[in-house]
């Protein structure tokens, strides 16, 4: 009775809507739990890529960045006097401070979450191994959404790092945000990076994922839609 | 489904929610109910539970969640509404499935509240997991189901005949 229990959710290629959500969702706890516990190597590549993009986007504000886990730990040029002045926690004394030009003697980090813009992956790869079609085309599209999610990652890191110069800073350290990069003052430029944060933020972790899915497998998401499961073929393994 | 048409209303009611105006006499007063009925709900079987506009607290331990954008299951909606629309079906089946698409979506949303609001009263670092990584999907998840379910009752209900289907085989 496990076995045909087992059979019927995992391995036969059955189209009935509801059989195929059930297999989606028994498969999405053990591959969030997955991704969660391998999180820092998964996002690793687009935390290296948000390193080597974000002081392009974001001239003049970024003194280094730092991989840590799954955050993009953001080394700025914005300071204050006291640590008190800055976020609990976001503060770093500046290395350079004696011997250089540099007014402040404390310069805010601002850690980035990337992992709130890949949860979009494990629901992706529930819904692809809950497909029925070959493993290499599965394979296929594992693949082709862990490269989607990186960049949907990038985009998120990019505009939660702008969002956060221009409207969570306090005003003194967002008016030497602006002055270190005039374009933030720009009340279109604010508007361009609020909408990217809130569709990076909002939409598109797990809606682009999900259109991937239905991409990859149009055939099988017609067969769900028209209920023709008279085509079903008989299974078999690959 | 005309995928432009989707795209760009997607974009567009996006847009459109973000004006003043429209968080201001529509999304606020929204997210205020959603919260007033997810406390009412918790008040039925939990004396403990207080709520003030988009903030529900627990009395015993003081702590609270408020209901912001992006909680109120309102970009949810707005995906939905987009799918519908830009589907190829009548304005009467647009309307059912848009009203149960939504109740579908707000239940899931409640449900979503609930739970963590009692996740953050038992340990802060689940309730920041479950917060941002799990029911985010869950509820999108939830939107395709219902789309799914949508277009197969508005085939069934139309004389559309499905294009020939390839095989499929299962791994």
């Amino acid at each position: 009775m496990v076995k045909t229990l087992f059979t019927k959710l995992f391995l036969t290629s059955s189209l009935k809507p509801h059989l195929f959500l059930l297999r989606a969702l028994l498969w999405l706890p053990f591959l969030l739990i997955t991704w969660y516990l391998l999180a820092p190597w998964l996002c690793w590549p687009a935390l290296k890529l948000a390193q080597w993009l974000l002081p392009l986007g974001l001239p003049n504000l970024i003194e280094s960045t730092l991989i840590q886990d799954h955050y993009l730990m953001i080394n700025t040029y914005l300071g204050t006097n006291t640590s008190a002045e800055l976020p609990r926690g976001f503060a770093r004394f500046s290395n350079d401070f004696m011997t250089s030009t540099n007014l402040f003697p404390f310069l805010l980090t601002v850690p980035i979450d990337s992992l709130k813009y890949a949860y979009g992956w494990p629901i992706l790869v529930a819904l692809t191994l809950a497909t029925p079609s070959t493993w290499q085309k599965k394979s296929k599209t594992i693949g082709l959404g862990f490269l989607l999610v990186c960049v949907i990652q990038v985009w998120g890191v990019y505009f939660s790092t702008a969002n956060f110069f221009i409207t969570v800073l306090r005003p003194e350290l967002a008016s030497q945000a602006k002055a270190l990069w005039p374009l933030l003052n720009e009340s279109y430029m604010q508007s361009f990076f609020a909408l990217g944060y809130r569709l990076g933020f909002l939409i598109l972790p797990v809606g682009l994922p999900i259109l991937l899915w239905a991409q990859q497998n149009a055939s099988f998401v017609q067969q769900l839609i028209h209920g023709n499961a008279a085509q079903v073929p008989k299974p078999s393994t690959h | 489904m005309n995928k432009l048409k989707f795209v760009v209303l997607l974009l567009l009611m996006f847009a459109i929610e973000w004006l003043p105006v429209v968080r201001e006499y529509l999304i606020t007063p929204f997210t205020e109910h959603l919260a007033a009925i997810s406390a009412a709900l918790l008040k039925l079987f939990d004396s403990d539970v207080s709520s003030s506009g988009i903030v529900i607290s627990s009395l015993s331990t003081g702590q609270s969640v408020a209901i912001l954008a992006g909680c109120n299951g309102v970009e949810a909606m707005i995906c939905l509404t987009a799918a519908i629309l830009a589907y190829p079906s009548s304005w009467k089946q647009r309307i059912i499935g848009l009203l149960l698409g939504y109740c579908a979506i707000q239940v899931l949303n409640i449900l979503r509240i609930i739970s963590l609001f009692y996740l953050l009263q038992w340990n802060q670092h689940w309730f920041e997991i479950a917060h941002l990584y799990v029911w985010q999907g869950l509820i999108f998840l939830d939107v395709l189901i219902v789309f799914i379910v949508w277009m197969r009752w508005v085939n069934k209900g139309s004389s559309i005949v499905p294009p020939q289907l390839p095989m499929l085989n299962h791994g």
